[in-house]
């Protein structure tokens, strides 16, 4: 039987996607052909992810639409994807733990309506497993099964669920490279078994490596798509960074800055910490990091390098398995969050409904959780502060009593940053704050924060994903990488490329 | 194929036809309704008798009043605990507890020689001692699940419900035991608290007593100062709300989890006390039988009609007395039309329980508006 060399099957057709504040796919058209691995290749942020979930049916595009075999369809939900051949794979396998891995796909195949007999999911899972290369008892509970076994158990599902197009989200990030070869070449077998494989990433080698053809995306849109014969490491690299990111030769060694030798005492001192992960392993490797009074420490990491363990490690709200913590030459380790912010230290967090404010509660109520008032709280205070901190920060909000919860994503996070701003007198733990703010807030955001710090000695550890940002507000830069600072540096020192090879190394 | 799927958003907006009192009204009324309905496919009861029985209730307050104190009482403790997510469904105990607390002062401990040959000043002391060592029982029943919570996060409602019954034995034990009456022609029962302990009957309106109405009034007024204007009714509030963020702005989880069971366990107690100084005047045996009223338990019911805000407690309470008060008397009427064997109280319970479906689906639609979308 004769296939033409390029069969399309599915065409994501001017799609744009719009969160609180971001503009997450901005008209993005792409298709893709049968018996092909296309790598969506991009830094984070830069609407990869959100693009799977939209050919997946998790999300439902603000415009545009889908397209298979030339129709066009609506993917209001997963089952809707599913029912197309559409699978998509997170990077953290969707599993019960306190179920087997039968029990599992069981499950699975159910909230689909596929139906399969449990002999034959056995069956499955065991040959399947062999093929990626390591075998898997049906019978374990998924609690004893390692990262990449769980990642098997998910391919096995998108097997019986007869899927034709595979999402795979940066689902090697974790992978050891020895599995990973097997990874790849188990995709290889999918795409000559006639499927399409969207491998999601943000290395360039695996894409490289692996893929058919690339897309390259930054900021929501499609950069370009490029084939196999246009694939080199540099001219990906420079797509995906843009001229200025472009990166010529790996740096030789790293220098680790020396902070404990300078003059003045840290306000803000991490002496070998090690932090447990919730999944296995740990989450932060033997962290050394130290600011010092007035001093901007931009932290910088691909998303899920350890940022969000570091914060709230420096808040106190995770507890330190080694090491010691101090703030102002004081021991806080694992003294919980009281002593710290007693000291004076603010957090700005990129999920401030999660870790600074209450939702129910109005814009007064959670500015005097912060602040003022010991016994009685001073609402008459209150009120005209929090009209003032409005003002200033250009909050939108109906009244200062309006809960928290009913205002935009952009409002929430400058009004937790007016807040922390306000609370603040000793050092500002700062974590992605940009995901929720507009362009311009964002960069007068960085200039308040470089004011503050200079005028009154304040420190600040900004831990972000981008590096223009942590580049222009930092003053030592720190790279994060699988949990472990991997190099610090002065700002006038470093090379923009040296800092991203360290990051995505 | 047609396909019918339930679309549900969560409303961004407020409106009148969506706020709490509306929707509390409306219940009552769809309630009533259903109900009636329920109740006519068993007895054939005329709707004139049912509605007029209803009507007689409400303007009959005098036998609404008692209950409505209470439950008010009740009902604020254990509204303040679910403010800060502190599930208390152990108020019958601590309310029991309350009631051991007022008794061993007034009979048992050195006070009780005040009682005897005090004068009135030194007796309103007693009594208010009384009162006060009920709360601290409460408190310390409410405490254990609290510090359980707090410590080793242990979840506090099948503590209390098991604390519930506890505390029913304990007092059994009391009553039976060490408190056991001498004048009692037989039964098993303390003596009655000496007159000069018992609370002060309005003249005019028998069923209330002046310490109990001033009672009331305190404890919701000072729970309403309590949640609105302190920095504690914030980090309660924001504890049931959000804990992360209590920890993250410096504040201690334990102490708070601790502080509003602590709290919820005094008023609870309070109410215990002054129903023994006001109107039981004695511990009967078998106290877990009915013989508290059940009030503990209502007042969970009168705290969930008012969720998180203190302020449609008084209103809840009114419409669960108002219900339960209605069930009683409808037992007369539907004692002779029920078929034999059929419970005339199981159906007095039925007009708290529509009442309660009928409340929860509504509050659906204060926070989310639900449509049928019918799509090809």
């Amino acid at each position: 039987m004769f296939f033409p060399s390029r069969q399309s099957f599915l065409r994501v057709v001017d799609v744009t996607k719009r969160f609180p504040g971001v503009l997450a796919l901005d008209s993005v058209t792409l298709e893709l052909y049968l018996s092909e691995i296309h790598s969506i290749l991009g830094e984070n942020g830069s609407g990869k992810s959100t693009l799977a979930k939209v050919i997946a049916g998790i999300y439902v595009p603000d415009r545009g639409y889908i397209e298979i075999l030339g129709k066009p369809m609506k993917l209001l939900s997963p089952v809707d994807a599913v029912n197309y051949g559409i699978y998509y794979i997170p990077q953290n396998p969707n599993l019960v733990e306190r179920l087997t891995v039968v029990e599992n796909i069981l499950i699975a195949l159910k909230s689909y309506s596929a139906f399969a007999r449990v002999s034959e999911v056995r069956s499955l899972i065991v040959e399947e497993s062999q093929k990626i290369g390591s075998l898997i008892d049906p019978e374990a509970e998924v609690s004893e099964l390692s990262y990449t076994q769980r990642q098997i158990v998910e391919l096995v599902k998108a097997s019986l669920l007869r899927a034709r197009v595979l999402l795979v989200d940066e689902v090697t990030t974790y992978l050891p490279t020895s599995v990973r070869e097997k990874f790849y070449s188990y995709l290889r077998k999918l795409k000559s078994e006639n499927k399409i494989v969207l491998l999601i990433t943000h290395k360039v080698s695996e894409a490289v490596d692996v893929a058919d053809r690339i897309t390259v995306m930054r900021s929501g849109r499609i950069v370009k798509t490029i084939e196999k014969a246009e694939f080199d490491v540099d001219y990906v690299r420079k797509l995906m960074f843009g001229e200025n990111g472009y990166i010529s030769e790996p740096p030789k060694n790293v220098l680790l800055k020396d902070l404990t030798t300078e003059n003045r005492r840290a306000v803000v001192k991490l002496d070998r910490v090690w932090v447990i992960s919730e999944s296995r392993g740990y989450a932060l490797k033997d962290i050394e990091l130290s600011v010092k009074p007035g001093e901007i420490l931009g932290v910088v990491g691909i998303s899920g390098s350890g940022q969000r363990e570091l914060a709230e490690v420096l808040v106190g709200l995770r507890s330190i398995r080694s090491g010691r913590y101090y703030v102002d030459g004081l021991d806080v380790t694992n003294r919980g969050p009281e002593a710290i912010r007693a000291a004076g230290i603010g957090f700005i967090s990129e999920t401030p409904l999660y870790h600074n404010l209450s939702g129910d509660l109005s814009l007064v109520e959670n500015l005097a959780l912060a602040t003022y008032g010991k016994l009685f709280l001073p609402l008459k205070l209150l009120t005209a502060k929090t009209r003032e901190l409005m003002e200033k920060y250009g909050i939108i909000s109906t009244s200062p009593k309006t809960p928290v919860k009913v205002l935009s994503g952009g409002n929430i996070m400058r009004f937790t940053i007016a807040r922390e701003l306000e609370f603040a007198k000793k050092a500002l733990i700062v974590l992605n704050p940009s995901r929720s703010l507009d362009e311009k807030f964002k960069w007068s955001f960085i200039n308040t924060i470089k004011n503050i710090s200079r005028s009154t000695d304040m420190s600040v550890i900004y831990i972000s994903e981008s590096l223009d940002e942590v580049l222009q507000v930092s003053d030592t830069v720190a790279v994060i990488n699988g949990g472990r600072i991997v190099g610090v540096f002065s700002r006038e020192s470093v090379e923009r490329e040296v800092l991203e090879k360290l990051m995505v190394m | 194929m047609v396909k019918v799927s339930i679309v549900v958003t969560k409303r961004s907006r407020k409106s009148i036809a969506t706020s709490t009192p509306v929707i509390l009204l409306l219940s009552l009324l769809l309630g009533l309704v259903a109900s009636y309905t329920l109740i006519w496919t068993f007895s054939k009861l005329d709707p004139i008798s049912f509605f007029s029985t209803f009507y007689q209730t409400l303007i009959s307050y005098t036998g609404l009043l008692e209950p409505l104190l209470f439950l008010t009482i009740l009902g604020t403790a254990i509204s303040i605990a679910f403010y800060g997510s502190f599930w208390n469904v152990g108020a019958e105990g601590q309310y029991v507890f309350g009631m051991l607390g007022a008794i061993y002062l007034v009979m048992f401990s050195p006070v009780s020689e005040v009682f005897l040959n005090g004068d009135s000043a030194a007796n309103g002391v007693a009594k208010l001692l009384a009162v006060i060592s009920g709360g601290l029982l409460g408190l310390l029943w409410s405490l254990i699940p609290g510090a359980l919570k707090a410590y080793t996060r242990v979840s506090e409602v099948p503590v209390m419900l098991l604390m519930n019954y506890i505390a029913y034995s304990i007092s059994d034990y009391l009553t039976a035991g060490p408190w056991k009456g001498r004048y009692t022609y037989g039964y098993i029962r303390t003596d009655m608290i000496p007159e000069s302990s018992r609370l002060t009957v309005i003249s005019g309106l028998e069923v209330l007593r002046y310490e109990v109405v001033i009672a009331t009034i305190a404890v919701f007024a000072i729970a309403y100062l309590l949640i609105e204007y302190t920095r504690l009714g914030l980090e309660i509030k924001v504890l049931g709300s959000n804990p992360v963020a209590l920890k993250s702005s410096g504040r201690n989880e334990k102490k708070t989890i601790i502080l509003v069971s602590a709290i919820s366990g005094f008023i609870a107690g309070l109410a215990g006390a002054l129903r023994l100084l006001g109107y039981d005047y004695r511990l009967l045996y078998n106290i877990g039988d009915g013989k508290t009223g059940f009030y503990g338990y209502t007042a969970i019911l009168v705290a969930w009609l008012s969720f998180k805000d203190l302020r449609f407690v008084i209103p809840s309470a009114i419409i669960v007395s108002a219900l339960s008060s209605f069930g009683y008397r409808m037992q007369m009427f539907l004692k002779e039309l029920l078929p034999p064997g059929v419970s005339a109280f199981a159906f007095s319970q039925i007009f708290i329980g529509t009442t309660l479906v009928v409340y929860s689906l509504a509050r659906i639609t204060k926070e989310y508006s639900v449509k049928l979308v019918v799509r090809e």
